[in-house]
């Protein structure tokens, strides 16, 4: 069954989210693994809603569901703002001299690198955008 | 965020989260630190179970800034999912890492 919360998008929404991930963790078996990747999905694409996702001012909401069945974590997040597929962020700078990487850029990257699978839409006549990551345990 | 000084070393334990809310809990406080050191400072990361992109971003900023004031920031006690976000983003390129306190000290006193 899949758990919900809504929150305003804003700042003080991403510890909120993060105690919910912490309880639903607690009474769901997920792997370290599925765990790493459910609080790195939160704060990277909550962040990123919040500070690009609704124009400043207006109100906007962030809706995350997490379920586990099988072995098998999805995370929906769902929010009405701005369209965002993050499978055509650009891969970040990931150069190996010092003075030449550039700082910042890899919270998506982060996101597809450690999810199993990654999908997104925009449904247009709604306005919702939905991106849902899965992860999968390793022995599943 | 505990720091102390051992020899000429600024050693500094980075907290468990390093989330949006673990990360600009110590942020300032970390700049302002290594900055005013100066030298070498050694991040301990032992305790860090989660660092996320803002984490990763306040590491290399200091890094950066510190180099160009002739020291460094350099790193130990990354466990093993941390140490895979790191490998991940090539960040294991960019940082001296250590195993433990006591290599790194070694190493660097």
């Amino acid at each position: 069954m899949e758990q919900n919360i809504e929150v305003p998008a804003d700042w003080e929404s991403i510890a909120h989210l993060m105690a919910f991930s912490d309880e639903f963790e607690c009474r769901l078996a997920l792997s370290e693994e599925q765990k790493y990747l459910l609080r790195l999905a939160i704060e990277e694409i909550a962040t990123n809603i919040i500070k690009y996702g609704y124009d400043s001012g207006s109100y906007g909401v962030i809706q995350l569901g997490c379920s586990c069945t099988d072995g098998v974590l999805r995370v929906a997040i769902r929010d009405q703002g701005r369209p965002f597929d993050p499978h055509e962020v650009p891969a970040p700078d990931l150069c190996e001299s010092l003075e030449q990487r550039v700082v910042g850029g890899l919270g998506v990257f982060l996101v597809r690198e450690l999810a199993d699978d990654l999908s997104y839409s925009h449904d247009t006549g709604s306005g919702w955008n939905e991106l849902v990551i899965i992860k999968r345990r390793e022995d599943a | 965020m505990k720091s102390e000084q051992i020899g000429n070393i600024l050693v500094i334990e980075l907290p468990q989260r390093l989330d949006a809310v673990g990360v600009s809990a110590v942020e300032k406080k970390f700049g302002e630190a290594v900055t005013a050191h100066k030298g070498t400072t050694l991040v301990d990361m032992s305790n860090t179970e989660f660092v996320a992109s803002l984490a990763l971003r306040m590491l290399l900023t200091n890094h950066k800034e510190v180099k160009r004031q002739g020291g460094a920031l350099v790193l130990c006690g990354l466990q093993p999912p941390i140490a895979d976000i790191f490998r991940k983003s090539r960040f294991d390129t960019l940082f001296t890492i250590h195993p433990d306190r006591e290599a790194a000290l070694a190493a660097h006193t």
